[in-house]
């Protein structure tokens, strides 16, 4: 099974891995052996910002520097297209490989990235397994209500994912019409807060808040004029650890938005 | 200047006040027509439009009116007192005073139980810097320091905030720094304006009411004291107006940078020299300007919407440049 020498040198186990960044991190998490993996970073074990944070609980963590990772003396380290190149350059140095696993914008990118992590890890059959399972979750209902309920995806600080983001792909899979790109927005970009209270929309998606910690950037969500607009629309709130970092685990996105979807049908909201 | 112009200023500034704020409620990212506008003003608009209008656009016209009205005051009644044309809240720290005041409560979770605690702290970050700079102003001590130590202040507090903000446990607060050192009205509610509006009014009535001792103030302190000026009761005065005005501004707009500098000295060609009626006119002018940078984010048409702090700056940092060469080539 293991796919090459030049990835895994020993050729006989697994390499012994090394993840720099919180989204590489839920790569190394969910494809890898937990013995081995040397270390993840800070966050990987907080499971407010982290899906797969069970499996970091007691893995040894980094600041992702390449001090710290160079006395690791991993066989592979893995970096996020995030990660500074600086960083990267620097452990390439020391002469140990690093991956920078592309950040994947929709499910498609999120199981090719999956299957570039896997055959880099040498777990091909744990990384079909978790393709297999995505699959499942992504797949485009049959039963889609036809006039598509209206979302807004509302993030902290007034932004939006439009067009070509990953919660506009959980959106589309799920049977709804994303409001940002009926706006013609592209990407993570800010909704203007008058569009928003001029738009009609049937569901508003929302990070989860634990209401621990203030910040501007959730203050923003809570505008009197958003409560006021839209006191009786329906809110789904969606955990941070799923889409901040687009990995495997947000493929349980879809399902959870279908619900929500299927929830206003069943009351005949639209 | 004549008195005739000096008298018709005042008016004429209040219209443009007027006119600038109408196009404020008139301007925003939905295009609402004039007519539906209009319905919307006198109650009977459709529930959209009058949500726009009362729960968006109105509290950020009154917050750039009176931010930029404490700015402007607060910006002339420094000069007056330090007797010094370049010193201004946000220039040399008293707006980072705020800042920092306003962070610290606003992170530390304190607004979340009691929602005044940020403009009170704002109000006592910049009661701090304005006292420690209006002690340093009265021992005598040289205008150019005076400026240094104040930028000084500035940076310190710009720091201190960024390392608050660092400390703090929301994943957001290092992203929010650009806020609270660039300054922005977008989106505030009518929530901020309740909570700024009535400690700035009491700022600015006593900012007001140090125009006579700032105006026997400009034949210098034996004269004004001659006059019957308490000096010690003046310096008060403008600590606290400046404390009120600006910490309270500050805590629910960030710092916004130059309109304290900039208004005194566009107002002074057109009111004479006399701190009194520079006082009024710069509440009036700094309230126009701020209003009218706020209307330039509205228009330019950037990818991510600027924060008023870029424009006032870029008017401003110039502007300073010039009044710094000016006064080089008056020296030597």
């Amino acid at each position: 099974m293991w796919l090459s020498g030049q990835i895994a040198p020993s050729a006989r186990a697994n390499p012994k891995i090394a993840s720099i960044n919180l989204c590489s991190d839920q790569f190394a998490l969910a494809l890898a052996e937990r013995g081995d993996i040397l270390a993840v970073t800070q966050l990987a074990a907080d499971p407010s910002r982290s899906a797969e944070a069970a499996r970091a609980v007691g893995l040894p963590v980094t600041q992702g520097t390449a001090e710290e990772i160079a006395a690791l003396k991993p066989d592979l380290v893995l970096a996020d297209s995030f990660s500074d190149p600086n960083t990267v350059v620097l452990i390439r140095q020391f002469g140990i490989k690093v991956i920078i696993l592309p950040s994947p914008t929709d499910f498609a990118s999120i199981i090719a990235t999956t299957r570039l992590a896997a055959r880099a890890i040498g777990a091909v059959d744990r990384g079909e397994s978790i393709v297999a399972e995505i699959e499942g979750n992504i797949a485009i209902a049959q039963d889609v209500n036809p006039n598509r309920p209206v979302v807004a995806a509302l993030e902290p600080g007034g932004y939006t994912q439009g067009a070509g983001t990953l919660l506009d792909d959980a959106i589309a899979r799920a049977g709804g019409l994303n409001l940002a790109r009926r706006l013609a927005l592209n990407g993570y970009r800010e909704l203007p807060l008058e569009w928003l209270v001029a738009a009609d929309i049937d569901l508003m998606i929302m990070p989860h808040d634990t209401g621990r910690t203030a910040s501007l950037s959730l203050d923003a969500l809570r505008h009197p004029a958003i409560l006021e607009r839209f006191a009786g629309t329906p809110v789904l709130a969606l955990p941070a650890n799923l889409t901040d970092c687009p990995a495997p685990a947000s493929a349980s996105l879809v399902p959870r938005i279908r619900r929500a979807l299927g929830a206003l049908s069943s009351t005949g909201r639209s | 200047m004549t008195a005739r112009q000096s008298k018709m200023f005042i008016p004429a500034m209040l219209g443009l006040l007027f006119a600038v704020l109408m196009l404020s409620l008139a301007v925003g990212a939905e295009a609402i027509p004039p007519g539906r506008l209009l319905a919307a003003m006198v109650g009977h608009g459709s529930r959209i439009d009058s949500l726009i209008l009362w729960q968006i656009r109105v509290p950020r016209a009154i917050l750039g009116a009176a931010v930029g009205a404490s700015l402007g005051l607060a910006g002339a009644a420094l000069q007056g007192l330090m007797r010094n044309p370049l010193v201004e809240p946000g220039l040399v720290g008293v707006s980072g005073g705020a800042s920092l005041g306003a962070v610290i409560a606003f992170y530390s979770g304190a607004v979340t139980s009691f929602p005044a605690s940020v403009p009170l702290a704002g109000f006592a970050g910049a009661l701090v810097v304005t006292a420690v700079l209006a002690g340093l102003a009265a021992t005598g001590t040289r205008v150019a320091v005076l400026v240094l130590f104040g930028v000084a202040l500035s940076s310190l507090t710009g720091g201190l905030t960024a390392l608050a903000l660092n400390l703090a446990p929301s994943p957001f607060a290092v992203m929010e720094i650009v806020f609270w050192l660039l300054g922005s009205l977008a989106d505030r509610s009518m929530q901020h304006v309740v909570l700024a509006l009535p400690a700035m009014a009491v700022g600015w009535a006593i900012l007001l009411s140090a125009g006579r001792g700032l105006e026997a103030l400009t034949l210098g302190e034996a004269a004004a004291q001659s006059l019957g000026i308490d000096m010690r009761r003046l310096t008060l005065t403008v600590i606290l107006g400046t404390a009120l005005a600006v910490g309270p501004a500050v805590a629910v707009t960030g710092t916004i940078g130059f309109v304290g500098l900039v208004v005194p000295h566009l107002i002074r060609p057109w009111v004479g020299s006399r701190p009194g009626s520079v006082l009024w006119g710069s509440a009036l002018g700094g309230a126009a300007l701020l209003t009218v940078a706020d209307l330039l984010v509205r228009i330019a048409p950037t990818f991510v919407q600027l924060k008023v702090g870029v424009v006032t700056s870029l008017i401003g940092a110039p502007f300073f440049m010039l009044l710094l060469l000016r006064r080089q080539g008056r020296a030597e």
